[in-house]
């Protein structure tokens, strides 16, 4: 027993413990792994592309000992975040396709994005970061509202024509309210206005709907803010109608038949207050050119006159009568007549079309806003009457160049010479058949710092057969209002379009 | 043998030892007990114990509202609902019970631990030139007793009082939208705008900081008033008058 216990007990527990350190050598089949590879020849360099715009990689996989076709991609997107204490990133999948092709809707910053193909059958990670600076790409152009059934959307459109500056490339950015927001614009579209004061922060867009308003930025195209945002009265109807930035610096806005306005550079402060006081109903439409004192001239439809705030805290006042010496061509404070357009002529001049409430009449009445109220605004009314097709006509607009204004019917554009002869010339008779006008804006930039020598002489039209959209770009002598037969270039790809608005950087930072 | 003998006993004296180790748990008794549960929002959620109320944003037509304070209980939630009440601790309390506040149960629903004791205020005459003070703790109800002691009392103030803006008179002041002052016409402005402070946009040349009302919305402001200020007088006889005997006007 003392030598079971001496000998053999302890020989066995070294044993136990001995076997510890055997070596496992297993009885494996070891078989080489093949690693897939992203290569990144020719595509490994920074992207630098414009908000909105598509990123697009195509990179070449080599997968020796694999198979690629059981390769699964991801791309993902996050900013380049470089300081520690700036939050954790966000990181988005923007496709699961071999071949990235998406529209890059951040904001303006740097950013990474990241493929990563997966094996399926061993779960096999590669990984490829590529580095994508995200710019401004919408400083000039034009923005198209267009519609589709009961929501729209904006598409983008610059080119060499109507954007003569250096370094900027023709482009048409398609979607970018949806691209920005996540979702189209609701309720039938009506209005899209930039409003832009050089030298300041304010370089907003105004995007309006039966329902609903929201301001971007016009920068880089986010929303800043939308429907009651945009009212101080937590009891504002939105029902936006019209919005302008006014020469005088005023932002006017016709809502619900009223007039609301603020003047800021800041848009923490760029809030409309209650509608000017008054007894009135008005006509959508905003003179451009309005004198500091004349504040806003708006048309009341109810009561058939031109109107005015007293100031911009006032009431809504009438112009004062024509002094007894004076025979003005008309009196604004008694119109009549029902107002069918209102736009920025020569001269700076407010262009004023009407219709008669009873009867065939047709007028254009010219009035000076741009001055102080004196009895004296009024400067012309034109018996439009005569002129061919005019009472089919549905889009108006006023050349800023010269003594000719547009009118348009379903299909034709007519150039109307208001000074000389009274009479209107056949400028356009070239959309395909099946095509019906559904928009007609003279090129316009305001500001146009860089843009002077094409300002006026471009016309947008957008047309609609039934089914889609086309926005024309055509070439407009400013002088005569006659229009080249062959577009300077065609866009499709459009719902209905609504409105089209110029969209111009300015000067200065912002 | 012996040796055997020896460690063998041995080792059953260590076993016997080691279970003297083993730690009596007693089963747990639930005492369900409430305490007061107001946290800042801060990192740490630091503890408050004293809140103020004010009658002046209310429209004038509201004699009383009811404060609710957050409790949270100790214990297992209930599957039904428990009663949770106050008491006043007399001690430094200046309001008086059933004129100017009055005790209603509050409830801690079913399932939950945390709740809302509710303290009924009333907005009485001798509170708009003064205000009062309520020391509460937590009242015994068949459902809880009063829960840990650092939280077993809570202090509430409330006024319908109005002292004058220091903004109101000076060179960018309150009297270019609103005119001279009196608190019959603050008191209709904070009724009217739900608003007691208006600091102002100091320049236009700077953006406005957050906060602070610019001359636009000042003037949005005063239109709103001198709406408002119609409407009262248009259904009231007399016109709103201060306490000077002056109508009230707005420039």
């Amino acid at each position: 027993m003392k030598f079971i216990s001496r000998y053999i007990l302890p020989s066995l527990l070294s044993l136990l413990v001995l076997n510890a350190c055997k070596k496992d050598l297993g009885d494996y089949d070891y078989t080489k792994v093949g690693m897939p590879v992203i290569d990144t020849a020719g595509i490994g360099n920074p992207y630098y592309i414009e908000r909105y715009a598509s990123l697009q990689i195509d990179p070449s996989i080599r997968y020796d000992g694999g198979n690629t076709k059981a390769l699964r991609y991801q791309w993902l997107l996050y900013p380049n975040i470089t300081n520690s204490t700036s939050g954790t990133a966000v990181v988005k999948t923007i496709s699961t396709e071999k071949t990235l092709n998406v529209p890059i809707v951040e904001k303006v910053g740097e950013y990474r994005v990241e493929l990563i193909a997966t094996d399926t059958t061993n779960q096999l990670k590669v990984n490829m970061i590529f580095t994508v600076v995200v710019s401004v790409g919408i400083e000039y152009g034009i923005m198209v509202l267009h519609s589709q059934q009961d929501s729209s959307d904006v598409d983008f459109i610059t080119t060499a024509n109507a954007v003569p500056v250096a370094g900027i490339t023709p482009k048409h950015l398609r979607g970018i309210f949806s691209a920005s927001t996540g979702s189209k614009i609701a309720g039938a579209p009506r209005f899209i206005a930039q409003e832009r004061r050089s030298q300041t922060m304010q370089n907003w867009i105004t995007i309006g709907s039966a329902g609903h308003i929201a301001r971007m930025s016009g920068s880089d195209f986010s929303l800043m803010r939308e429907d009651k945002a945009l009212f101080r009265r937590s009891d504002a109807v939105i029902n936006p109608q019209a919005f302008m930035l006014l020469g005088n610096g005023y932002s006017a806005l016709i809502n619900d038949g009223r007039l609301h306005m603020y003047t800021t550079v800041y848009e923490t402060d760029a809030l409309f207050s209650a509608s000017v006081p008054g007894d009135y109903e008005l006509a959508p439409y905003l003179a451009m050119g309005s004198y500091y004192s004349v504040v806003a001239g708006v048309y009341d439809q109810k009561h058939g006159k031109f109107i005015h705030p007293a100031s911009l805290v006032g009431s809504m006042i009438d112009f004062v009568a024509a002094p007894d010496t004076v025979h003005p061509p008309f009196d604004l404070r008694n119109i009549g007549k029902d107002m069918l357009y209102m736009d920025r002529g020569f001269s700076n001049y407010t262009h004023a079309f009407f219709k008669d409430k009873t009867g065939n009449g047709y007028w254009l009445y010219i009035i000076n806003f741009n001055t102080s109220d004196n009895g004296n605004l009024a400067i012309s009314a034109n018996d439009m009457s005569m002129l061919p097709e005019i009472s089919t006509a549905k889009f108006f607009q006023a050349s800023e160049q010269g003594y000719v204004d547009l009118y348009a019917t379903d299909r034709k554009i007519y150039a109307y010479n208001y000074q000389g002869t009274n009479t209107a010339t056949l400028a356009f008779d070239g959309f395909p058949a099946g095509e019906t006008i559904t928009c007609m804006k003279i090129y316009k930039p305001n500001p146009n710092y860089n843009l002077s020598t094409v300002t006026g002489w471009i016309l947008y039209v957008g047309t609609w057969d039934g089914q889609k959209g086309k926005v024309y770009e055509l070439q407009l002598n400013a002088l005569s209002g006659q229009i080249n037969a062959t577009p300077l270039n065609v866009f499709e790809g459009f719902g209905k379009v609504a409105d089209i608005s110029s969209k111009a950087r300015g000067s200065g930072t912002y | 043998m012996k040796t055997v003998n020896n460690i063998t006993g041995l080792l059953a004296l260590l076993l016997f030892f080691l279970t003297a180790c083993e730690k009596d748990i007693s089963s747990y008794n639930n005492d369900p007990r409430v305490y007061f549960f107001e946290r800042n929002t801060d990192l740490t959620q630091s503890r408050v114990t004293f809140k103020s109320f004010s009658f002046l944003k209310l429209p004038t037509a509201v004699t009383k509202d009811t404060f609710l304070i957050r409790v949270k209980i100790m214990g297992d939630a209930a599957p039904y609902d428990r009663i949770v009440r106050g008491q006043a601790i007399p001690d430094s309390t200046t309001a008086q019970a059933g004129k100017h506040y009055d005790f209603i149960d509050g409830v801690i629903p079913a399932d939950s631990i945390t709740g809302y004791l509710p303290v009924v205020l009333y907005r009485t005459a001798d509170i708009t030139d003064s205000s009062v003070t309520l020391n509460l703790a937590i009242a015994p109800t068949k459902d809880f007793k009063p829960g840990v002691t650092e939280d077993d009392v809570f202090t509430l103030s409330w006024s319908d009082n109005v002292v004058k803006p220091a903004n109101w008179d000076g060179f960018i002041s309150l009297s270019a939208y609103f005119g001279t002052y009196s608190t019959v016409k603050y008191r209709f402005i904070i009724a009217t705008t739900g608003i007691e402070q208006f600091p102002l946009q100091q320049s236009g040349r700077v953006p406005p900081k957050d906060g602070e009302y610019t001359a636009a919305a000042m003037s949005d402001i005063k239109a709103m008033l001198k709406d408002a200020l119609k409407a009262y007088n248009d259904s009231h006889d007399p016109d709103l008058t201060d306490e000077f005997g002056q109508l009230v006007t707005f420039p």
